[in-house]
């Protein structure tokens, strides 16, 4: 049963996945925490992980939350589930829609969803640094954590460094001030 | 998964289906790994300060995503006002996502239809003035 809701939820995920990668976050956190399959703050380590690891955050989002809620089983169901979608509209697209790729419908449609798309992306940031008290609650907020946000967004607008070496810095830093 | 590879077009979605299992596999191993060492480990002093450290880099990356995917959408009234729209209902209505996009693509082209047929409406009455004027 359990196996079935996991394949069902990330096949969803997957059809709405425009704009991929953190654009998908708030898709993933409505159904994972709506199934109570993850808190909100496992689900900040799954995309923590999920970031830090080669490949799309969202398959190792399904990966990851499939493994926890059901071995390695629940794993490959979930990263199954997730990437069908995509390969069935790709199918569709490239054997019957390719005629329809200038179609004024279809482009006005594309250009309404890159402002979704940001919006999303800000929406899911907005939830992670809520979750994370980065931002402000009625608990308090973290004003190291909100320093290093500030300062590693900056350095990324800056800089265009990579995220890996980022997100190692960070958790160095982590360490060095809290360990 | 046993793919037949024929020529052309599907050739390449078939030998590009291999790539995208094989690759898939190596990440199935990366990310189980993981978890499983977490959970062994999640109480560990050095993985939670490591994680303290981590989660408001994650959201700074996650917020320069939504920097770089501004950057692509050429803003308008429409667009802005579909990105606020977008944004509201997700942060103050428990809503699926799935459904914000999906109204936001169909918004969009309600909005577009409209626009060219008031802007067709508008060219006709100037072209029958411009008869009676003349």
């Amino acid at each position: 049963m359990i196996l079935w809701e996991l394949f069902l939820s990330f096949f969803r995920i997957g059809f709405f996945s425009f704009g991929g990668g953190y654009a998908m976050i708030p898709v993933i956190e409505y159904e994972v925490l709506n199934h109570g399959w993850l808190d909100p703050q496992q689900l900040t380590y799954a995309i923590t992980i999920a970031g830090m690891l080669p490949g799309p955050i969202a398959t190792n989002c399904a990966i990851y939350v499939g493994f926890t809620t059901h071995g390695i089983l629940g794993a490959l169901v979930a990263t199954i589930a997730i990437s069908l979608p995509s390969l069935i509209i790709l199918l569709t697209i490239t054997h019957c829609i390719a005629n329809f790729y200038h179609h004024p419908i279809l482009l006005t449609a594309i250009e309404s969803l890159r402002p979704i798309i940001t919006g999303l992306i800000v929406y899911a940031a907005v939830r992670l640094a809520l979750n994370n008290q980065i931002i402000g609650t009625s608990d308090g907020v973290d004003i190291t954590g909100f320093m290093i946000m500030v300062s590693t967004l900056i350095i990324l607008v800056l800089t265009n460094l990579n995220p890996v070496f980022i997100l190692l810095a960070a958790g160095g830093l982590g360490i060095l001030m809290y360990y | 998964m046993v793919y037949e590879c024929k020529e052309g077009k599907s050739k390449c979605i078939c030998y590009g289906s291999y790539l995208l299992h094989s690759l898939k596999l190596v990440q199935l191993h990366l990310v189980e790994a993981m978890p499983s060492f977490l959970v062994g480990h999640q109480d560990h002093p050095l993985i939670q300060a490591t994680f303290v450290g981590l989660r408001p880099a994650v959201v700074a990356l996650v917020l320069y995503g939504a920097i770089k995917s501004a950057r692509t959408t050429k803003w308008k009234i429409s667009t802005t006002s579909i990105f606020l729209t977008s944004l509201l209902l997700l942060l103050f209505v428990k809503i699926h996502p799935g459904i914000v996009i999906f109204c936001g693509a169909f918004g969009g082209v309600v909005w577009k239809y409209f626009r060219n047929l008031s802007l067709k409406n508008n060219s006709t009455l100037a072209t029958s003035q411009k008869k009676v004027q003349l």
